[in-house]
């Protein structure tokens, strides 16, 4: 917005937005420095003192008891995790361009119908029952590391119109013509020209999608209880499903886990859980936004 | 493509890549079908046996003749009629017939291993055998040719087989799962199987709304999903109109990057986070603003949880529905500002005058995405958070941790599908018909 002269009001304006601002800043930051903290935080004080905003207590034994004395199991984790973010996004990343490319072309015989076969499936779903039926009777994927890429994860409806939305847009006809005369096939076109041509769409998506397989738990928790199979998050929530079972004294049935880690250690399993989004994040933020923004526009 | 069809021999008026698909399937029928351990030993079944019958498990299992078998031969058999008689045909009648024939072949085998891994129940380790699998190959082969040769006749385009695998994930991950959702006028008995259980109408229903949960978690969806769209979208504006006004384009970056960062975790770590503030040994709140006689013990006192869950969903979801509006906000014409400035108008005015009026197709359409969605919650914020403390189900239970609890905690099927199926079509309801509104007050904010 164009300010032209600042009058007193402007200054009074300006300290309320900035003040508003601030105050919902430190609101979603200040819950990431308590965690944080609390990992760095010596146990015996966590206990005494409980969570804090600022210790002088600091140790750093809950870092080392995972990265030195539990690396295996933390490294494993870790690894599925990366595994199935690679993976899975590599393989969206693929198949859901090429749905999405045809819909783009005016001369593409089934548009129509393709479209409303993908778009219907942002108005419906058949819900969590059949699916798991289905994934864990007919293909049989519980407890294989295909059930944390395969179910829901790959893409949705909303990512296909997002594509479809962004080639119409940026990729002339004539350059698919030009392309067409000098004898190119249709998938070299789409390898050679769309792809190269889309790439600042295939970042926001493939960052959502990304982010969506990095903090997955609900297909662990559906599908795996094999704890060798247990991504970060799917650990986090089971050590935070058997705390919940202890405190509860109703079952202390431990899935795999053994015995229940201290309470900065668990803080600390967090902050590693975030860790790799937090360093990326000032890199890939801006497609991020993009992204948002996109899914904004209705297809 | 046509040069490697030419090269086959297709220009003699017969098919012999066909008839190799034909020949190689009778071929798999004699390899194992089914294998099995009975009394110790490693039995298998070929698929030839199967098809005729056969007694087995020293007489304790008769198999009949499988006309599901009796499908596969067939299909093969005519796959190679097609192959020996392909002048006689069009490219479109071959193409159409072998896709077709390799859909029927492919259901029938894999119905018919299903069928008779069932029937040896009783031995040990029935596995589907390496026959079986050959024969799916050959069948998913079968199709591909057929839709290649359908492209041959341009009946199929390259871009038909451009979106191949994206529909087929569709089919499997959306679309099948729809259809499961007759599971919920079942009565499911594991040991029949989905197919065979019986039809029992609208009783997992009509159960289903005598319980109190039906009341609860309908009422609880609805009501916190309303609270989440007015609260949401109201500091969602109120943080993107100010955030527009920030003259340092520096300090305009951080605060959105410090907004938006809660959207960027799962809600495993919400749950950790919020667990640190609320913890009875050791939250922060007890620790802070009560002694040890005055703690609250929040994960099993019902009072604070709207509070809570509300708080947390609208930390979480802060950035997202800023930097949306945000997008609008920009998108105004920097003179509309310029002539109220001129006309006298502060800068308050000047919000309620020209930026709300023009961000109102912007809230209409986002709230009327929400609106669409309020049959449906968020799974993670009402499980994950609430620690699934069962003192606060009256609160914290919505349709999407009922499905899952009912599913796979307490393996009651009929209510989990029954709820299910409530929320999919009431769901579905609901978009069709909020839409149908939009459309006839202004076409330009319908979604579709």
């Amino acid at each position: 917005m164009v300010t032209l002269v600042k009058g007193k009001s402007e200054y009074l304006f300006q300290t309320i937005i900035t003040t508003f601002l601030v105050v919902l800043a430190l609101a979603a930051l200040l819950p990431f420095w308590l965690l944080f903290m609390s990992s760095i935080t010596r146990e015996s004080t966590l206990l005494n003192e409980g969570y804090k905003f600022f210790t002088t207590k600091i140790s750093f034994y809950s870092y080392e008891y995972l990265f030195v004395t539990n690396a295996a199991r933390i490294m494993r984790s870790y690894g599925v995790t990366f595994f199935i973010t690679i993976v899975g996004t590599g393989i969206s990343l693929l198949i859901g361009p090429m749905l999405a490319y045809p819909l783009s072309r005016d001369d593409y015989k089934h548009k129509k119908f393709i479209t409303l076969l993908v778009f219907f499936t942002i108005l419906f779903n058949g819900g969590l029952v059949p699916s798991y039926l289905m994934w864990t009777q007919v293909f049989h994927l519980k407890n294989t590391i295909w059930s944390l890429i395969f179910p829901n994860l790959v893409f949705n409806g909303f990512f296909i119109m997002l594509y479809k939305n962004s080639f119409k847009s940026n990729i002339h006809p004539a350059i698919i013509e030009a392309a067409k005369i000098d004898g190119a096939s249709e998938f070299a076109i789409f390898r050679i020209i769309v792809m190269p041509l889309s790439k600042p769409i295939l970042a926001s998506v493939g960052l959502m999608t990304g982010l969506g397989y990095w903090n997955d738990w609900m297909n662990g928790l559906y599908y795996v209880n094999d704890s060798k199979l247990f991504s970060l998050q799917v650990l986090l929530n089971n050590i935070m499903a058997n705390i919940n079972a202890l405190s509860t004294m109703s079952s202390a049935a431990s899935q795999g886990i053994g015995e229940l880690p201290g309470t900065g250690i668990r803080m600390a399993m967090a902050v590693i859980g975030i860790l790799p989004i937090m360093v990326l994040y000032p890199f890939f933020q801006r497609y991020f936004i993009k992204g948002i923004s996109l899914g904004s526009v209705k297809g | 493509m046509e040069k490697f069809l030419r090269g086959l021999g297709i220009d003699q008026g017969k098919r012999f890549e066909l008839l190799f698909l034909a020949v190689l399937s009778l071929v798999f029928l004699v390899l194992p079908f089914t294998t099995y351990a009975f009394n110790r030993t490693t039995y298998t079944l070929s698929g030839i046996e199967s098809l005729v019958g056969k007694t087995v498990l020293s007489g304790k299992v008769v198999l009949e003749p499988s006309w599901l078998m009796g499908f596969v031969v067939a299909s093969t058999l005519l796959v190679a009629l097609i192959a020996l008689l392909a002048a006689k045909f069009s490219l479109k009648q071959t193409g159409t017939a072998l896709i077709v024939l390799g859909l029927v072949q492919l259901a029938a085998n894999v119905l018919a291993a299903k069928k008779i891994n069932a029937l040896l129940e009783a031995a040990k380790t029935v596995k589907t055998g390496i026959g079986s699998t050959l024969l799916i190959v050959v069948s998913l082969v079968m199709i591909l040719l057929g839709m290649l040769i359908l492209k041959e006749a341009k009946v199929l385009s390259a871009l038909d087989f451009m979106v191949l695998p994206g529909v087929a994930y569709f089919l499997i991950n959306n679309y099948i799962p729809m259809a499961g959702i007759l599971i919920a006028f079942k009565k499911i008995d594991y040991s029949l199987g989905i197919f065979k259980s019986s039809w029992i109408g609208f009783e997992n229903f009509k159960y289903l709304f005598t319980t109190n949960d039906a009341f609860i978690i309908t009422r609880n969806t609805l009501l916190y999903n309303i609270v989440f769209i007015l609260i949401g979208n109201a500091m969602g504006i109120m943080a993107a109109i100010a955030l527009s006004e920030v003259m340092s384009k520096r300090l305009q970056k951080f605060f959105q990057t410090s907004l938006l960062l809660p959207f960027m975790i799962s809600m495993v770590i919400v749950s950790y986070i919020v667990f640190g503030f609320l913890g009875n040994q050791s939250g922060w709140i007890n620790h802070t603003f009560f002694t040890e006689d005055t703690a609250i013990n929040f994960y099993q006192s019902k009072f604070y949880w709207p509070f809570i869950l509300t708080i947390v969903n609208t930390w979480k979801i802060l950035g997202y529905s800023t930097i949306i509006y945000l997008t609008s906000v920009i998108g105004i014409d920097g003179s509309l500002y310029e002539a109220a400035y001129v006309d006298g108008c502060g800068k308050f005015k000047q919000i309620t005058r020209i930026t709300l009026p023009l961000l109102k197709p912007t809230i209409i359409t986002m709230i009327l995405i929400q609106v669409g969605r309020i049959f449906y919650s968020d799974f993670g914020l009402f499980y994950q958070v609430p620690m699934s403390s069962g003192t606060l189900f009256s609160v914290t239970q919505t349709i999407d941790t009922y499905v899952y609890r009912s599913l796979l905690q307490s393996n009651n099927i009929a209510m989990a599908s029954a709820a299910g199926a409530y929320q999919s079509i009431v769901g579905f309801a609901l978009v069709m018909f909020v839409n149908y509104i939009v459309r006839k007050m202004d076409q330009e904010n319908a979604l579709f």
